[in-house]
């Protein structure tokens, strides 16, 4: 008991203990700079860059910082970090190998995030999701769906796939097809559809809205009405605006084909 | 006229105030103020009512979109109100197509709605900012994805300003064009940078925005030119006192305005 205790004692010595403190110390202000320095230095980012931009700065600057930290720690505490660094390298490789979809998505990732077809807090569609951005890191993309759904679509699927940015340009035009079953509608139709357009502030008087007559079989006629929005008011105006055209429609007596 | 006067009102008292179509109501409790604010069933309405205090307050008659708002406060202070111009680009089309002669220098008067601001007297912190009819927007721009959301509007676009109407919820501005190039200009719409006008009160009480000069060049581009100081009294006539500077511009003028253009192509 005695010897186990005197051995204990002699692995503290003064100058191991103070090692120690330095490799606490060292640790400690490492991870109060990993936190503090990044945001500050993203902020900075952001004045003259883009989010994302500002997003991928800080946290690669965060593993930087933390990285440097540790491996100065080991070889406080007489670590050889050469060695590590080798068996490190040779490590890569076999992960390489094992995490080949990984290394897909961040390569995926890197060229995405270089051709900039979207930003944080864009709009888009994907694979059936349609969310706001809320991050592009290195292996994935972060969506929120309408519902309020996390949503992580893997860089790899957003490189393969095409994608719909829907807040890219600042004007959009909803399409609303339409079928009436009278020939003699047709004029009526047109002008109930018309006027909509032009008493609905929402409705852009220029790019003009256009109603077009699409085709035609035995039963029916289809219309394509066509009006441009504000990008904001998308949807605001496509909720409205089939209800007001289908009240209006039925209040002139204007036959649909539903329920035929 | 309502304009920037000071008014007070006491516990339980009502204010209602018509502009042309525009009504508002105020009614003053013990510590908030409930204002409504609607576009009346009379469209064709054309003076200013005042009743401050209304000594028999009626509810509001609207046709639709009425808004309320309460605000409460430690202790009131007199209120006022201001006209302004639109919060964006207003997009004028003349009602028929109008050329412009080779070399000709002509003045087109345009009147476009103004939004009614309701504020403290003392410091001008607003309480509402609204108009009684909302312009249809309109894109302004050579593209689809260049260009900027603005205001519709259509004009006579009277040659001579004693043919304007006296409507007290609208703005008059004169806009000098002037054809540079050999060949007769359509002029298909006119863009009003009614932010970045400062908004003027003649003596009779009509509202008039400083002139603007637009230079018709050859090409699509037509730089805007802003007059600075009132609207000159060869355009208005009105002689007696000096015009009165109701508001200042909602934005700065921007630099990129000498080089906008005016008719956009789709």
């Amino acid at each position: 008991m005695d010897h186990a205790l005197q051995s204990v004692g002699g692995f503290f010595t003064e100058q191991r203990l103070l090692d120690l403190v330095r490799v606490i110390v060292l640790l400690v202000v490492g991870f109060v700079l990993a936190r503090t320095v990044p945001p500050v230095v993203a902020r900075v980012v952001a004045l003259r860059g883009t989010v994302n931009q500002a997003q991928l700065v800080r946290r690669l600057l965060g593993y930087t910082i933390v990285v440097v930290v540790v491996l100065s720690a080991l070889t406080q505490l007489g670590v050889d970090v050469g060695v590590m660094v080798g068996a490190a390298g040779l490590l890569t490789v076999a992960l390489g190998f094992a995490a080949q979809a990984s290394t897909s998505n961040l390569i995926s990732g890197v060229f995405l995030m270089g051709e900039r077809a979207f930003e944080v807090g864009d709009q888009i569609t994907i694979a059936g999701y349609t969310g706001e951005v809320l991050a592009i890191d290195l292996m994935s993309v972060k969506l929120r769906t309408g519902d309020n759904v996390f949503v992580r679509i893997p860089n790899e699927m957003m490189l393969k796939q095409p994608f719909s940015n829907l807040s890219r340009f600042p004007i959009r035009r909803i399409d609303v097809p339409l079928s009436i079953t009278r020939l003699e509608d047709f004029d009526r139709a047109r002008d109930i559809l018309a006027t909509f357009a032009d008493t609905n502030p929402l409705c852009l008087a220029e790019p003009k809205p256009t109603v077009a007559f699409s085709s035609y079989d035995k039963t029916r006629l289809e219309l394509q009405f066509s009006v441009w929005v504000a990008r904001q008011n998308y949807a605001d105006l496509k909720a409205l605006l089939l209800d007001a055209v289908l009240d209006r429609f039925r209040a002139e007596g204007i036959k649909l084909p539903i329920g035929e | 006229m309502p304009w920037l006067e000071p008014f007070a009102l006491d516990e339980g008292q009502t204010a209602t105030v018509h502009v042309a179509s525009f009504a508002l109501q105020i009614l003053r409790r013990a510590r908030e103020w409930r204002v409504t604010t609607a576009t009346t069933n009379d469209l064709a309405a054309s003076e200013v009512v005042l009743k401050i205090p209304d000594p028999a307050p009626q509810p509001l008659a609207f046709t639709q979109d009425a808004h309320h708002a309460r605000f409460a406060f430690d202790h009131a202070s007199p209120l006022q109100l201001r006209p302004r111009l639109a919060d964006r680009t207003v997009v004028v089309r003349p009602a028929d197509p109008l050329f412009l002669m080779p070399g000709a220098t002509v003045d087109i008067y345009v009147s476009t709605i103004i939004w009614v601001v309701l504020e403290l007297a003392s410091d001008n912190t607003q309480l509402i900012d609204r108009t009684a009819h909302r312009p249809s927007d309109t894109w302004f721009g050579p593209s689809t994805r260049v260009g900027e959301l603005a205001y519709a509007s259509r004009t006579s676009a009277r040659l001579d300003p004693h043919e304007l109407p006296h409507r007290p919820n609208r703005a008059t501005t004169r806009i000098r064009l002037v054809n540079d190039s050999p060949a007769p200009r359509s002029l298909e719409r006119v863009m009003l940078p009614a932010p970045e006008l400062e908004l003027w009160q003649l003596a009779s009480g009509m509202l008039w925005t400083q002139g603007v000069e637009l230079a018709l060049g050859s090409d699509e581009e037509a730089p805007v030119r802003l007059d600075p100081g009132p609207p000159a009294l060869a355009d208005h006539g009105e002689a007696g006192a000096a015009p009165v500077r109701v508001s200042p511009p909602r934005l700065l003028a921007r630099k990129s305005l000498l080089v906008r253009a005016i008719s956009a192509i789709f």
